[in-house]
Parts: C-alpha cells; structure tokens; sequence
C-alpha cells in the first residue's frame, strides 16, 4: 500500500507548468510510473503526484525531419512505428532491451532520461544518435543537448518548476555503421551491468561512442578523430581508442558486476564496434 | 484526495470513488472482489499482476486506479465466458501449464495479448512476450506448450 498523496492530472500543458511552478516542492512527475511507483511503495513521501500523460502535446511523434518523441509517448510506441524501426535501428535495440512487454507498455522514452540512472537502457542509443532535450517551464523553454542533461546518478540540470516536454534526435546519416550491446545478468528483463551504442557517419567522418553503467552519468566520447587511422593503421589506432576509453570510465563493483569485469567488456563490446566499423565500406 | 472513477472492467461499467493513492490491483482485488489477480513483487518484476488495459498487458501493481479512467480493463475472470473455459485456459490445464497456479493469471493475461497481436507466435515470440512473468514451478515449458497448442486452436478467441 503507498502512502497518501494527491494525484493531479491536467489536460493541457499550460495548467500543468502552473502547477508544477507553484508547487515544485511537493511534486513529482508521473509519466510511466515504472520506476515511480517502485520508490513509492519503497517508503518515497510525495505530496502530489502531477500525471503528464493526459497532455496531447505531450503525446507527440513525430518521425519527419529527424525525431520527435513527446514526453508521454512509451517505449513500445517506438517500436510499434514502421519508419522509426527501419530508419533508427539503434534505437530500436535500446528500446528492444528495456523491461518486459508491458513494463514498455508503460514506461515512456523521456522518463528514461529524467530517472538519470547510468544504466538507462535508451540513453547510450539516444547520445551517439545526437539528441536535444526539450525543457518547459511557465517562464519558457530551452534546448539542452542529452550529454549535458546529467550531472550524476539520478540527478539532472532540471531546475525548479520544469519539465522535459519531449526529445529531438537528429536525422539518421545515411552513409553509417552502428551497434548496441548490453550486458546483463540474465537474458531476460535485466538492468544493464555494461551497455555501449556507437554510429559512425562515414560521410561526416563523425564516430560518437556511449557508454552507459561505468560512470555517474551515461558517457558520451567523439572519436571521429581516429576514424581516418583504423583504415590506415588498425592496430595502433584501436590501441588509442582503447586507451582513451580507458580513461574516461570509472565503474564501480555492485551486484550487477565487478568493477574490473565491466572494464573487460567494455573492451569487448569495443573491440566488436571496431571491427564492424574496419568492414564498413566506405571507411 | 480521491475522486471519482469511471471503469469498465470485463465489459461491466463500474463508477467507483477512489483514494488518489490506491493502485489498479488493490482496487480489483479489494474494491471489486476480483482476487484472480495477483499481487506478487509490488515492483514490475513478476507479472502476476498483468492485466490488459485497452487490449494492452501491463503491471496493475505500478498503475494508480485513477490513471486508467475511462479505460477497459481485462482480468482472468474475464476469460471464461458462459461458464466455458476459454481455448487458452483448457490448453493450459492440458499441458501441465498450472502447477501452484499463483503466475497463472497473469501468464494467460500476457498470452492472450500476444495472440491478440500474433494469432501463430513462434517459441522466440512466446518468450518475448512472457519475459515479463516469472514462474517458479513449472519451468515454463509447459507454457509455452499451452500457447502454441491455444494458437492451432483458434485460440485468439475465447471460445471452444
């Protein structure tokens, strides 16, 4: 049984802003619920809960000129989506690895982000794939890129009185390498002990790698820089890309790994980015 | 705070005044006397708890009562009709599907979303779709034994 709190749910963004402004205090906002819930039942005290879901604004997908995925929207909308499965592949194995089926009937893309674990499973697909979040407040809006959204574990540059109305991802560049693994525990619905997602533009000579559980926030690396090397000299520019992830990770030891297994799989995943990207054509 | 709740709950229309804080499950259970649903993890975990909401399985244990206004709610009490068990249910007593019986309405809840969505499902489906519903009795074979066998059957209807 959860404790006592009053449950509020506008049906336009405005009443909510106003709500939320004059009562940042005492609210929390309930999009999902599927992590919510579970600090409630936990012992969580709040006084309101304000529910973001009626908002149509809110509800928004929108996949012309890029992507755009309104705060209310779940995970399974995205991979119930034709254009989005087949132009964002690597956001559909994110999404594909996040809970079970009616934990992403629930659970929304933009609450993802706002719960600011390292380990959230969209984050590193989301980062390499160069997305803008999109802040409300009654006193306006603002555009923050997603690697500057975190500041630590469950911790974000939200500010008092706003809300994240939803998430910009870029085109998807044409001429691309990508990939996406996750390593759990089990094979089934699992936090990740490890999770990297890159793409490569070929054509911009961009290589963006993220990294989600070995640090207090989901890494995002820019290693475009080595990408002319790998096709010159693989090994030595492998070593150097090795090197530098090594030095921006920190993971830690908890139940889902060792601090030294998580450092070997990320070298493994690495290692297979590495050579998928040496086999694209156009390198 | 409460307010009131308009529901339909295995095509019966129920108006309901309900405390903001009471989640869907403790009102089916405690609220409507609807006790086939389980409560299990309280955390999103188990699935004993599914149901379907708008044709949709979730976790009845991580949704306020009030979210759902104006919704359509599944449970298993709504599977059998005119004192028939539905094709799933009998294939799953057929199978050995139901050992203690506690994850079983809340597997055949997500099973029956998935044949409402994919009327042949494959093994890869069938897991897929229960991943989010543990069982500690049966090994799950039997399960999925039931699903494959519910689906040959027609088993997107309910009837026999």
């Amino acid at each position: 049984m959860l404790t006592r709190f009053s449950y509020i749910a506008p049906d336009n963004l405005e009443e909510a802003l106003d709500f939320l402004q004059e009562n940042h205090d005492s609210t929390r906002i309930l999009a999902g619920g599927t992590d919510l819930l579970v600090e409630l039942y936990r012992g969580e005290q709040v006084e309101n809960l304000l529910d973001i879901k009626k908002i149509p604004e809110l509800q928004e997908l929108d996949e012309n000129d890029g992507l755009y995925i309104g705060a209310a929207v779940p995970v399974n909308a995205l991979l119930e989506n034709e254009t989005i499965c087949s132009v964002y592949p690597l956001l559909v194995e994110g999404a594909e690895t996040l809970g079970s089926y009616p934990i992403r009937n629930r659970a929304t893309v933009v609450g993802n982000i706002c719960n600011a674990s390292p380990a959230g499973d969209l984050i590193p697909p989301l980062l390499v794939l160069g997305t803008t979040v999109h802040c409300r407040s009654s006193e306006g809006s603002r555009e923050i890129p997603l690697q500057h959204f975190f500041q630590g574990p469950g911790s974000t540059v939200l500010q008092a009185g706003e809300l994240v109305a939803g998430i910009k991802i870029k085109p998807h560049p044409i001429s691309s390498s990508s990939g996406y693994w996750k390593k759990s525990r089990i094979k089934g619905p699992d936090l990740a002990a490890v999770s990297l997602a890159y793409l490569v533009d070929f054509r911009q000579k961009i290589f963006d790698l993220a990294l989600g559980a070995v640090a207090p926030t989901p890494l995002l690396l820019h290693l475009g820089e080595y990408l002319p090397g790998l096709h010159d000299d693989f090994d030595r520019n492998r070593g150097l890309i090795l090197e530098t992830v090594e030095e921006r990770i920190k993971p830690i030891s908890d139940l889902r790994g060792r601090k030294e297994f998580r450092e070997r799989i990320v070298g493994a995943y690495l290692e297979r980015a590495l050579e998928r990207i040496q086999g694209g054509e156009q390198l | 705070m409460s307010g009131d709740l308009k529901l339909m709950v295995n095509g019966e229309k129920y108006l309901l005044q309900v405390p903001d804080h009471r989640t869907l499950l403790e009102v089916l259970r405690e609220d409507l006397a609807l006790t086939g649903t389980k409560s299990g993890c309280n955390e999103g975990e188990c699935g004993s708890c599914t149901v379907l909401i708008d044709g949709r399985p979730m976790n009845s244990c991580l949704i306020l009562a009030r979210e759902v206004e104006g919704s359509s709610i599944e449970t298993i009490e709504g599977e059998a009709r005119d004192q028939q068990l539905s094709i799933l249910q009998q294939t799953f007593i057929e199978t050995g599907a139901v050992q203690c019986g506690f994850c079983t309405p809340g597997m055949i809840m997500a099973a029956r979303a998935l044949l409402d969505r994919n009327d042949s499902p494959s093994v890869e489906d069938i897991k897929e779709a229960l991943a989010g519903n543990l069982c500690r009795c049966t090994g799950y074979y039997g399960i999925i034994e039931a699903i494959q066998l519910a689906a040959r059957r027609g088993g997107k209807n309910h009837g026999q």
